[in-house]
């Protein structure tokens, strides 16, 4: 199955490209970026928006969302049309909760915008199994001013596995959960507290992830969550060639006729408090 | 130190009493005689220079030699030591015969039967080094009856007229010599020398004379260059051939980060480089900023811009035909040359009888001036990360940051030995490396736990070559040439870090991360080239070529990550046969085919060549060229923004990488006159089966068949290029203007044809030379419109559901823009010197980019909150050098 899900992402691929480039090319008024990550538990939800031109008069810094649009999801032979909402244009959702986005699914998007036909296609991953973390709690001293010399902490590391014999793809993400920072080290000025506070991985291959102590910045609750992604999702971490010597490029979208991504994953939730020695 | 380079004099002392016993009346005595009797010095001198004299020992009875040091002409001699005595004598190439004044000298002038109509063969050489010159042009004066010495210095004339006749001999970058033919000359092995003298830039099949015009090589699209004249050019710290080159319509000259030629239109891997026989695969040194061969070793560079002839395969473009110096056949010479960014030193010298060596040597070290290019060219500092994520954010992370190592370095050498009159044997070796290493390691220890991070940047490419060749002119219609060589390419990319510690097991584990990329390529080879002068009419040459090939290609991310790993072989046998026919005196032909056979495909494949010229005026000459070419090794370019060597060779196959192909048209036309040389030529190639490799397409984490993503398409090249030249006076120089088209198409960037990355319009080159008594002055200017590249029409974001916002772009249509124009000026100022009778030397001083133009090299895109950040990165700006050379000869 993922064998030909991956010929379709390069044909995919392959007829994006056909079709974006030389005479043929859709002006960019007509390009759809679309933004969807759907997750059991969670609400089916698509954002639809435009490319921003570079021009040198734009100064939009928030690109246009595309509203208006019949977006629908078809999972087996069920059919399910999507509502624009209100507040947020260009987010469109299943208002009668119908659609329940359930593991080993298949779920297809479907809308058309300036006469082409723009479809996504995602399987939902299996939940992580046999997620297990070493430490639910670890205690770090406080570093003052007062600390006295010699007073690095012993490298603790918490160790974090999971069961990934296929080599999928994972994301680990590790979130603050507390309303106040409680710094750790008092001696450093963090200057961005929500980005110290809040880490992921790369998409890991691996059934194993550690952590060292010396990561944490702040004492309190965090959150650590492993989501199943799919090839995709992965793709959007690329490293791409962002300089005309070797040619530009553009990242890999699982879109038919658009850009973005229209994936999906399956997550599983574990804590660790951070306290004081 | 001193000993050793007196034995090279020593030897020559000794080599200076053995003579050709023909030239025995240029002979120079060099003796001393004390208190001996004349027949004890007839007795001598017969046996120290070889010679038979002939006398009655009652004639010389009683006669004795007054003591002295003698050192003069043979015949001077004699009338020296016969003074006061009744004789004579009578001196006949190694004969003397002394006599009574009253007897008639019965020694007779060798009488040669005289010639009319008549083949005359011959050697042309340097008169002072007596090194052979390759290609030299010999014409009968007064007649179009003229021809080229072939690469070994040997030449066949036909119907030369009578054995009085006069021959004029030129050569580029010599004085042209007019000799007269006498009775003795032709019937005795014939070597013309030539001195050296002030010299331009030439087309070799004009070389034009106040006098007499000269036009005798007729092909077309051929430019050669004299190695030794290029330094009087501004340069980069290195005097460089493959640079000079660049100064020629129809060769790009504003590929700053490339010294590998793009000739009309083709890639530098689309060039056949031969270096005395073997082809050298990489000529990158720094980054592209000099080729790797030695100006100080190379006597000639002949380029083929197209139309080649079938003697040449295996590419798509065009041929450049090195031929190393052999060596100073008399005199040990040794030279150097220092300059803000190398040292070159050679030596050439004569080791017995019929043996010459050559030795030459550049490193570079690391001044201001390499480390000005390295900073410049060596791309890897600025990779934006995009659509990556914010990471981790390891407190205390630390980075030691490391000079980086940095060199390059190459060695050139040849012996040749001359066991006969009709045999040469020469070995050439050639090798050139260059080193990036920005290794850094990294320990650190906390609380008992110890972290050890090391990070591996090396970047070391090179080539190793060498050639064994035996030439042999078995008579005066029949000459072969065969060659074995080997060439090896290498090239290793190493970006991996290692990381050790200590895991809850309290045992030690090594991660290990990054990409590490080793490409080798090694080219066995057997050629022979012959020649077969049937007539004045028809001169066939015919080869054969086999080649083995091995070629492994390993490109490894983090340790367990295969992207490619390729270990291919193959080989290729080919033969070929052309004639050059000269059906009626003005017009010359030269039909051929080369058929080869390639195991990687299992196929055959026909390359008809056909290429004509035709002399209307003597001034005016029509020349027209067609062919057919394939390449079996192709060099892919990777797209990847990671410096060092960015691309690998491979050998073509049914499945991903197909044998390319190519057709040549070609049609010119020049007027010359004495001073002034005009040149028009028109191309159009026809290319198919291109190859290019993407990783671009691929996620960076993933198990995909790497092998797929081998793209295939075709293009064309066409254009017209003028070029003036003045050849002569002061001052010299010519101007180039080359109007030119590259398109490619690539299904899978579209259907549509998009610009080739290297397209050219317009492109305009200027070379001045002025000399002033000691001081030289030159001036270089190049004009060149932007070439292509893909611009980003519009951004947009994607938010994860961790709440990370990421940015991205969307391209335009494939090098769908330009960058602006490019220009350039160089000027040098160059003074010879002379260090009284032992040595010369010149200093020269040298401006690159005199008005510090900001050329766009490429641009860098950045989408910041909603706003594209564009920015240039850009070549080279003012950038001075200065060279200090010596030679004592």
């Amino acid at each position: 199955m993922n064998k030909i899900f991956r010929l379709v992402v390069l044909l995919a691929f392959l007829m994006i490209g056909c079709q974006e480039n030389g005479e043929g090319t859709l002006s960019i008024e007509q390009v759809v970026v679309v933004e969807s990550f759907l997750a059991p538990g969670h609400p089916a939800s698509i954002k639809l928006s435009s490319v921003i031109p570079f021009t040198t008069d734009t100064t939009t810094e928030i690109a246009d969302a595309i509203s208006g649009m019949e977006v629908s999801i078809s999972v087996g032979d069920l059919n399910y049309n999507l509502v624009e909402m209100t507040d947020t244009p260009g987010t469109y959702e299943e208002p009668t909760k119908r659609l329940v986005i359930e593991e080993g699914e298949t779920y297809q998007l479907q809308f058309t915008y300036f006469d082409q036909e723009v479809i996504g296609t995602t399987q939902v991953p299996s939940k992580p199994a046999n997620f297990e973390i070493s430490d639910t709690l670890i205690k770090l001293p406080r570093i003052t001013e007062d600390s006295g010399p010699g007073g690095m902490p012993s490298m603790t590391e918490i160790e974090i596995i999971w069961d990934n014999d296929e080599s999928d793809y994972y994301l680990l993400t590790i979130q603050y959960m507390e309303e106040e920072y409680d710094t750790i080290n008092t001696v450093f000025e963090i200057e961005d507290a929500e980005a110290a506070a809040n880490f992921s991985s790369q998409p890991l291959q691996v059934n194993f992830y550690s952590i060292r102590s010396m990561q944490f910045s702040f004492f309190g609750r965090y959150q650590i969550v492993l989501s199943h992604i799919n090839p995709e999702y992965a793709s959007l971490f690329e490293t791409l060639n962002q300089s005309s010597l070797e040619g530009l490029t553009e990242p890999e979208s699982n879109v038919i006729n658009g850009k973005g991504i229209f994936t999906s994953y399956n997550s599983d939730t574990l804590w660790i408090d951070v306290l004081e020695e | 130190m001193i000993h050793k380079s007196l034995v090279p004099y020593l030897i020559l002392m000794l080599l200076k009493f053995s003579v050709l016993a023909q030239e025995a009346e240029k002979l120079i005595i060099n003796k001393d005689y004390y208190a001996m009797t004349l027949r004890s010095v007839l007795i001598d001198l017969s046996k120290s220079y070889n010679l038979q004299v002939d006398y009655n020992q009652e004639d010389v009875k009683g006669y004795a030699v007054f003591s002295g040091h003698f050192e003069m002409p043979l015949g001077r001699f004699m009338e020296t030591i016969l003074t006061n005595t009744a004789l004579k004598f009578k001196i006949v190439e190694n004969q003397i015969q002394i006599r009574n004044n009253s007897v008639e000298i019965s020694l007779k002038d060798k009488e040669y039967a005289p010639k009319a109509d008549f083949t005359l063969t011959g050697l042309v050489r340097d008169q002072e080094t007596g090194e052979i010159l390759p290609f030299a042009q010999i014409i009968v004066v007064g007649t179009t009856n003229g021809t080229t010495s072939n690469v070994d210095g040997y030449f066949t004339l036909f119907h030369v007229p009578s054995d009085t006749s006069q021959l004029l001999v030129g050569y580029v970058g010599y004085e042209k010599k007019t000799l007269s033919l006498t009775p003795r000359l032709v019937n005795n092995k014939l070597v013309i020398d030539l001195v050296k003298g002030s010299l331009q830039l030439a087309d070799v099949n004009i070389v034009g004379e106040r006098k007499d015009l000269m036009k005798v090589s007729e092909k077309i699209s051929e430019t050669a260059l004299t190695p030794r004249e290029i330094a009087v050019l501004p340069s980069l710290g290195e005097k460089d051939i493959f640079r000079t080159f660049q100064l020629l319509p129809g060769i790009s000259g504003s590929n700053e980060g490339s010294a590998g030629l793009y000739v009309r239109g083709g890639t530098p891997d689309q060039n056949l480089i031969l270096y005395d026989g073997f082809t050298v695969y990489h000529v990158d040194h720094l980054f592209g900023m000099f080729s790797t061969f030695n100006s100080n070793a190379v006597i000639d560079v002949k380029l083929f811009k197209g139309g080649f002839e079938s003697r040449y395969g295996g590419r798509l473009s065009s041929v450049m035909d090195i031929v190393g110096k052999d060596g100073n056949e008399n005199n040990f010479n040794l030279g150097a040359d220092l300059s803000f960014l190398s040292f070159n030193a050679f030596t050439e010298f004569p080791l017995g009888k019929n043996i010459t060596v050559l030795f030459a040597f550049r490193r570079s070290f690391q001044s201001a001036l390499y480390n000005k290019f390295f900073e410049n060219y060596n791309s890897e500092t600025t990779t934006t990360q995009f659509g990556g994520n914010n990471g981790n954010r390891p407190f205390g992370r630390r980075m030691e940051t490391a000079e980086p190592v940095s060199y390059f370095y190459d060695i050139n050498s040849k012996i040749s030995y001359n066991p006969s009159k009709k045999d040469i044997i020469s070995w050439s070796i050639f090798n050139g490396k260059d080193v990036l290493d920005n290794s850094r390691e990294n320990n650190r220890s906390f609380g008992g736990m110890e972290m050890n991070n090391s990070i591996n940047d090396l970047t070391d490419w090179g080539n190793l070559g060498s050639s064994l060749k035996w030439s042999r002119k078995w008579n005066q219609k029949f000459y072969t040439n065969t060659l074995v060589s080997y060439s090896n390419y290498f090239s290793i990319r190493d970006r991996t870090s290692e990381n050790t510690r200590i895991n809850e097991d309290d045992e030690y584990e090594t991660m290990k991360q990054g990409t590490y990329e080793n490409n080798d390529l090694q080219d066995f080879a057997f050629k022979t080239d012959d020649q077969w002068e049937i007539n004045l009419t028809h001169r066939v040459e015919f080869g054969l070529q086999a080649n083995y090939f091995n070629i492994k290609y390993n490109y490894q991310r983090d340790d367990t990550i295969t992207i490619q790993n390729r270990d291919d072989q193959a080989s290729l046998f080919a033969f070929y046969l052309q004639d050059n026919w000269t059906p009626v005196t003005r017009l010359c032909i030269i039909p051929g085919v080369r058929v080869s056979y390639y195991s990687g495909t299992q196929k055959p494949y026909f390359e008809p060549r056909l290429s004509a010229s035709y002399a209307l005026t003597e001034r005016w000459k029509l020349k027209a060229a067609w062919g057919e070419y394939d390449q079996f090794a192709q060099r892919v370019i990777r797209e990847d923004i990671q410096s060092g060597s960015k691309d690998f060779w491979m050998l073509a196959n049914d499945e991903d990488v197909s044998v390319s192909s190519a057709e040549h048209y070609i049609v010119g036309f020049s007027y010359e006159t004495p001073s002034y040389l005009f040149d028009v030529e028109a191309y159009y190639k026809q290319l198919n089966g291109l190859t290019e490799y993407t990783l671009r397409y691929i996620p960076q984490f993933g198990s995909v068949d790497y092998n797929e993503f081998y793209y295939t398409g075709d293009g064309y090249a066409q254009g017209i290029e003028f070029l003036v030249q003045k050849k002569f006076g002061n001052p010299s120089g010519w101007m180039g203007y080359t109007l030119g088209e590259v398109m490619y198409n690539f299904p899978v960037y579209g259907d549509n044809s998009f610009a080739a990355s290297h397209d050219v319009t317009h492109e305009f080159k200027m070379v001045g030379i002025y000399k002033l008594k000691k001081w030289t002055f030159s001036m270089t200017w190049i004009f060149a419109t932007g070439k292509p590249y893909t611009k980003p029409l519009g951004g947009y974001q994607i938010e994860l559901p961790d709440g990370t916002v990421q940015e991205y772009i969307m391209v335009g249509q494939k090098n769908g823009s330009r960058y602006p124009n490019y220009h350039r000026l160089d000027m040098a100022v160059s003074r010879n010197m002379k260090f009284g009778d032992m040595a010369t030397g010149a200093i020269s001083f040298s401006l690159f980019n005199v008005y510090n133009r900001k050329n766009v090299w490429y641009k860098e895109f950045e989408m910041v909150e909603g706003q594209l950040i564009e920015t240039d990165v850009n070549l080279l700006g003012i950038t001075p050098n200065i060279t200090l050379s010596f030679s004592l000869k």
